[in-house]
């Protein structure tokens, strides 16, 4: 199956010990054959059948894609069973991805130049990478990748290791884990109150005589309201109101210094009080445009960009209704007609984290390996976004050396003759697989067929093509032109424009 | 190399790819790139650096005679002592060596008090309205991207950023300009072990690329553009890149190294007009300064990075005999409050200046360092502008890049005679 091919092809980066390595490759013929339309469910308007395209799409979206196996067993289950495993994640056993991780022990701090303990950005991407790419609680670790987006907070700055050695930031992910799909009031109590936070925009040291306004102005721009919903008086309100608050810094607990606490009273968005940090956040709750704000950004993050004011509002109404619980928030963005809709179809496009970690789910590849290297070439390194409005997301990852990076890579990947890589001629020729054969198993396998007849028709024509541009037999004893042109394929097939898109 | 023979393919290349785009709307960048030669015709180079966060201006170009700078600034401000001075009123930050030799050579030119109108504090609407150069509602295009898209059949390839992310100055509804991290690792690979299989593979790519992005607009198209601006302007650098052999030092830091990689493009003569360089981390809330020592910090790293940088730049320039041919400007999103906060940082503020480096330039001090008299400050406490960005951009354009800036401003701005 898929499975022992790419597991296989792959393994150059499976650092750790990895099942199906060594398994016989089964008969493909078999994969070629997609589940036809069991049409468990019609989602109306507008009624798409939960078929494996929509299904890959659901999974892409709400997940970090899935192996052809994972999609067949999702289509079977239909697709009221299949949003219950990615919403209600507790019920979803992760302890086999646990105990890997635990396994692999990946060095979360390392010991610096000056003897300082100090946080090991490579071993914590790994680490993350690794729960994406295994977790079966996908929608969970992918609401944890947009909560880290939308509250960045980077490891070029908090450098700092909680006494028990876990560096802040990693404090920082474990909370965004635990509220990602809790309530939003509930994160943003806690994101004031986290060290990592309190170090990465100054409020440890924002005091009475001297407000540093850092963490109360990107509160309400970046967190909560949005610009342009608050002034900047408002934002001098909120500093003050947050003065004193700080943190212990071995224990990372948070600390409140009342000689450091301007009692006064302030003008906060209308409202005038003697108020501290909660009271600010209590009135930030109270405006309606808070829940339009988180409202609009989830559904960018998972539908498509610049939705109607009207999908907005009723969205955003049903987050202030549900008491801004995320869940109910989530559940009613993934079940969205729009969300079904041939606009939002392959209408974003993959950050490098998606990009990545999608490969290696479609794949079945388990541990990240050199991964996070690659990922600074593409612009993204986990756990250090660019600046606190995270990274700069649709065509913001799609730009020249960006995109070199992520085509060489694919090459990397499709040349490799490594260690444990396949035997493509072994492959085709214990399977008879004629050039369209290849082609077709490719072509759903990586992008589920989304190609125009053209450009499926121009890898047939690359199949059969020379070193002198004639065309030829496909001939399956030349071990030379099967090695080339399998992988020649499996590259041109990565490199479509559609693949780029989630 | 054959460089006849690289030239001719990338023409037929581009003649192949131009005929299937006269039919479809997708790559017209090629059609762009393929017209656009003529824009660069008078041959001159505009450098743009960002210095991203927003740079502390009071402490970049220093009122050191100011009682109320030092009464503002009790743990930040720099010694009058350790100043570089520009005249009896203002000085250069002690790290800033490099700028005060190019200003005693006359290169320099430093425009005090720039900014505009209801000023923003958020980085991200403040940046955009310096990219926009809309200061009121800010737009979608990049205000150089205007200046190539002005240009009837001008192409991306007239701009470079270098770094990963485009910024907006450089993208506009008809397409962003192409980013270059270092020209080394700028290129495509294809399998190694099959080199005589590259041509087929670019033939399937080529196809693929010329295909109309029809399936899954708008994001294929943008895509696509971006894979064809990647391959073109690294087979253009590729085919440049022995031209340059410089003996200049680059100071080791990432900014040095992408200063140098502009130096190197611009001996590649690829005939791009503008290059874009960002210096971040001026966002300096906390630890501005050593508490020991205002004259070292973050701020001052920063500024010591940027000024060794833009030296060893401009003498690499005058090595090339180029030195005519390039104007340097600088910004910063916002300039940060006048009075200290009790991190040893600074928050956001206003007003700011700007600095102009050139052979040909008329050097010295423009506009008015504003008042820091907590009498003349805006309610906020910040500094008020007194020449808006946009005359500084309408000169540029303007005077240097001979284009007229009205359209691509939106309106008339005076011009300074800095050019």
């Amino acid at each position: 199956m898929r499975r022992g091919i790419f597991v296989v092809l792959l393994s150059f980066m499976v650092q750790g010990v990895l099942g199906g390595q060594g398994a016989p490759v089964q008969d493909p013929g078999s994969t070629k054959v997609l589940v036809e339309l069991p049409l468990n469910l019609y989602l109306c308007p507008p009624c798409v059948s939960w078929d494996s395209k929509w299904t890959s799409h659901l999974m892409r979206r709400a997940g970090f894609s899935a192996p052809p196996e994972e999609l067949d067993r999702l289509v079977e289950i239909g697709f009221e069973a299949t949003l219950d495993e990615l919403l209600n994640y507790q019920g979803i056993d992760d302890v086999e991805m646990e105990e890997g991780l635990a396994e692999e022990d990946y060095p979360l701090t390392r010991v610096d130049q000056q003897g300082q303990l100090r946080p090991n950005t490579i071993g914590m991407q790994r680490w993350w990478l690794y729960r994406m790419v295994n977790s079966r609680r996908q929608l969970l670790e992918k609401m944890t990748y947009f909560w880290h987006d939308h509250f960045a907070t980077s490891v070029a700055t908090v450098r700092q290791v909680r006494i028990d050695e876990r560096p802040f930031v990693m404090v920082q992910n474990d909370l965004l884990r635990e509220h990602a799909l809790g309530n939003l009031k509930d994160m943003v109590e806690a994101m004031a109150k986290d060290p990592a936070m309190l170090i990465w925009l100054d409020n440890r040291s924002n005091v009475k005589e001297h407000p540093n306004e850092n963490w109360g102005r990107e509160l309400l721009e970046l967190f909560t309201l949005g610009v342009g919903n608050y002034t900047d008086q408002d934002v001098v309100a909120a500093a003050r109101a947050f003065t004193g608050w700080g943190l212990n810094r071995l224990t990372g607990e948070y600390i409140f210094y009342p000689s450091q606490h301007d009692y006064g009273f302030k003008d906060f968005l209308g409202e005038v009080g003697p108020w501290d940090g909660s009271d600010v956040i209590d009135i930030i709750f109270e405006q309606d445009v808070t829940a339009e704000f988180i409202a609009r950004k989830l559904f960018e993050f998972f539908v498509y960009t610049d939705p109607s004011q009207q999908t907005i509002a009723e969205l955003a109404e049903i987050f202030r209704a549900n008491d801004y619980e995320i869940l109910p928030l989530t559940r009613a963005i993934l079940e969205h007609p729009e969300f079904f809709s041939e606009r939002a179809y392959r209408a974003l496009i993959k950050s490098p984290v998606e990009l990545l970690v999608g490969i290696f789910r479609e794949l079945e590849i388990i541990d990240p390996g050199t991964l996070p290297r690659l990922m600074t070439g593409m612009g993204q390194d986990l756990f250090a976004p660019p600046d606190v409005s995270g990274w700069t997301s649709g065509v913001g990852w799609i730009n020249t050396p960006a995109l070199l990076t992520r085509y060489n890579f694919f090459n990397l990947l499709a040349s490799f003759r490594g260690d444990g890589s396949l035997d493509f001629v072994e492959w085709v020729q214990t399977h008879q697989l004629s050039s369209f054969d290849v082609v077709g198993l490719f072509l759903d396998a990586i992008v589920k067929n989304d190609v125009s007849v053209d450009t499926r028709y121009a890898l047939e024509q690359y199949m059969l093509t020379n070193d002198s541009g004639e065309i030829v037999e496909w001939n399956i004893n030349d071990s030379r032109m099967i090695d080339k042109k399998v992988r020649g394929v499996l590259y041109l097939i990565l490199v479509l424009p559609t693949y780029q898109l989630n | 190399m054959d460089r006849t023979k690289l030239l001719k393919n990338r023409r037929d290349f581009l003649k192949d790819l131009t005929m299937v785009s006269a039919t479809l709307s997708a790559p017209t960048f090629l059609v762009r790139s393929l017209q656009g030669a003529e824009v660069s015709a008078a041959g001159r180079i505009l450098v743009v650096i960002e210095l991203a966060g927003g740079c502390d201006g009071l402490n970049t170009i220093v009122p050191y005679t100011n009682d109320f700078y030092y009464q503002e600034r009790p743990s930040l401000a720099i010694d009058a002592g350790s100043v570089l001075p520009l005249d009896d009123q203002v000085g250069f930050h002690p790290s800033l060596t490099g700028f005060k030799e190019l200003y005693d050579r006359g290169n320099m030119a430093v425009v005090q008090g720039v900014g505009y109108p209801n000023p923003n504090r958020s980085h991200f609407r403040s940046r955009d309205i310096w990219h926009t150069a809309e200061a009121e509602e800010i737009g979608a295009d990049g205000w150089l991207a205007k200046y190539f898209d002005s240009f009837q059949g001008s192409g991306s390839l007239q701009g470079i950023n270098i770094g990963g992310r485009v910024p907006k100055a450089l993208i506009s509804e008809s397409g962003s300009s192409p980013s270059i991290s270092t020209i080394d690792t700028y290129r495509l690979q294809t399998d190694p072990r099959y080199p005589g299989d590259e041509n087929n593979k670019n033939a399937v790519f080529q196809n693929i690329l010329s295909e109309p992005p029809t399936l899954f607009p708008p994001f294929q198209e943008y895509v696509t553009q971006t894979v064809l601006d990647a391959t073109f302007s690294s087979a253009e650098i590729l085919e440049g890149q022995d031209n340059y052999n410089s003996t200049i030092e680059y100071p080791v830091t990432a900014f040095g190294g992408n200063l140098k990689t502009i130096a190197q493009i611009i001996a590649a003569d690829i005939g791009a007009t503008v290059f874009y360089a960002t210096l971040s981390g001026f966002d300096t809330h906390a630890g501005q300064v050593d508490p020991t020592d205002p004259d070292v910090g973050t701020h001052a790293d920063l500024l010591e990075t940027l000024s060794l940088a833009v030296k060893a730049f401009w003498d690499d320039v005058r090595e090339m005999g180029r030195e005519n041919d390039v104007l340097i400007m600088s910004f910063s999103e916002f300039g940060r409050r006048v009075s200290q906060n009790a991190s040893d940082g600074t928050d956001h503020g206003t007003a700011n200046q700007m600095f102009l480096f050139g052979e040909t330039i008329n050097p010295g001090l423009y506009g008015e360092q504003p008042s820091l008299d907590p009498q003349d400050l805006d309610p906020i406490g910040d500094l008020l502008h007194n020449v808006d960005f946009r005359s500084v951009y309408s000169t540029v354009l303007g005077n240097w890049l001979e284009v007229d800036p009205a359209p691509l401003i939106g309106e008339t701005w005076p011009i300074l005679p800095i050019l």
